[in-house]
């Protein structure tokens, strides 16, 4: 499906920790994991709202936060962003319902049920303007907003994507009575910026991502999982090729080294 | 009315989940909405419903929100006239 295309930077918001380009840093005491994020981890200036931020937002926007930081893409008028969320805002549509049966319905979290209200949060805060796509609630969803990322730079509609990948399914929710379906508790989340032009500083890892008909039976859980293994061959500069079968697609993400 | 506006301060705070700001932070007088809190409409409709369910004052038109929601001082002075609760 697509070539050429750089991963200029990464970030992850794991149960084991942060990742980023300089490696990993485990929780600190008494964080439990990505739900407990803290400002100061993953930006250096106080922000008045990070504390509003929803679950799905907070981790899309810590993972986006440390990628870009890390980038050495300044650009980011034409920069494009591509979200993926396979459990949609589940965890915040919980909340909501929480708040209604309470009598108040609270707006903001209302206003934070709509997936794309990540992308705000990100678009806003690092004046990122290019154009977005969001794809939730389906099992593939961030295999879907990686491919949306590549043809993005491929039809030259950007000059870099911020990719982002939200499992914001905690075990608190997993077992609400209120799921119809047993969800895997899965919070984490992924960033990537991608660019059509390797880095100066000899990190030249090429992405692409090819896409097969198929057909899986029964999905219990998003295809984050494959962006964990992806991550890991990303830390160690590591080539290799990821058979990801979820939801209705089978897909290859490979990761190779320039020369 | 200081109690009121302290509590007021806390509840902005918690309800609105502002990290990084501590009640001291907060200038009664100073514009809510628009100044250094960076308040938005959202956040409006939330102090809205904070209002009712704390104290039972509901705001009636945009015209007295304007007015209500210009500061904290002004916010506890409209709870003073009209709470039915709290």
């Amino acid at each position: 499906m697509s070539g050429g295309i750089y991963v200029d930077s990464f970030a992850a918001l794991l149960p084991e920790g942060i990742i980023g380009p300089q490696g990993l840093r485990t929780w600190d005491h008494g964080q439990s994991g990505p739900r407990d994020v803290r400002r100061d981890q993953i930006l250096d200036k106080p922000y008045v709202n990070f504390g509003k931020l929803m679950l799905a937002d907070r981790l899309a926007f810590g993972a986006a936060s440390i990628a870009l930081s890390e980038s050495a893409i300044t650009e980011r008028e034409t920069m494009a962003i591509a979200l993926g969320i396979p459990a949609g805002s589940l965890s915040t549509d919980l909340r909501y319902i929480e708040s209604v049966q309470s009598g108040f319905p609270s707006p903001a979290i209302f206003s934070a049920t709509l997936p794309s209200s990540a992308i705000a949060d990100i678009a806003i805060y690092f004046g990122i303007k290019g154009q977005n796509r969001v794809i939730a609630g389906n099992s593939s969803s961030c295999l879907y907003a990686l491919e949306q990322a590549c043809m993005l730079l491929e039809l030259k509609k950007a000059t870099s994507v911020l990719w982002c990948c939200v499992a914001a399914v905690d075990s608190q929710d997993a077992q609400s009575p209120l799921l119809d379906a047993p969800l895997a508790a899965q919070c984490k989340s992924f960033a990537l910026v991608l660019s059509p032009k390797p880095r100066d500083n000899g990190f030249a890892m090429r992405i692409s991502a090819s896409f097969q008909p198929g057909s899986v039976s029964r999905v219990v859980s998003g295809d984050e999982l494959y962006f964990s293994e992806l991550f890991q061959l990303l830390i160690n500069q590591k080539t290799g090729s990821l058979h990801c079968a979820s939801g209705d697609v089978v897909a290859t993400l490979s990761l190779e080294k320039d020369g | 009315m200081d109690s009121l506006i302290d509590t007021l301060k806390g509840q902005i705070i918690a309800a609105l989940k502002l990290s990084d700001v501590k009640p001291e932070d907060i200038d009664a007088g100073a514009p809510l909405v628009g100044g250094g809190l960076g308040l938005d409409s959202i956040d409006t409709l939330e102090l809205i419903v904070l209002l009712e369910k704390e104290y039972g004052v509901t705001i009636p038109d945009v015209n007295v929100g304007r007015q209500v929601f210009s500061s904290v001082q002004s916010l506890a002075s409209y709870i003073e006239l009209h709470r039915t609760k709290g």
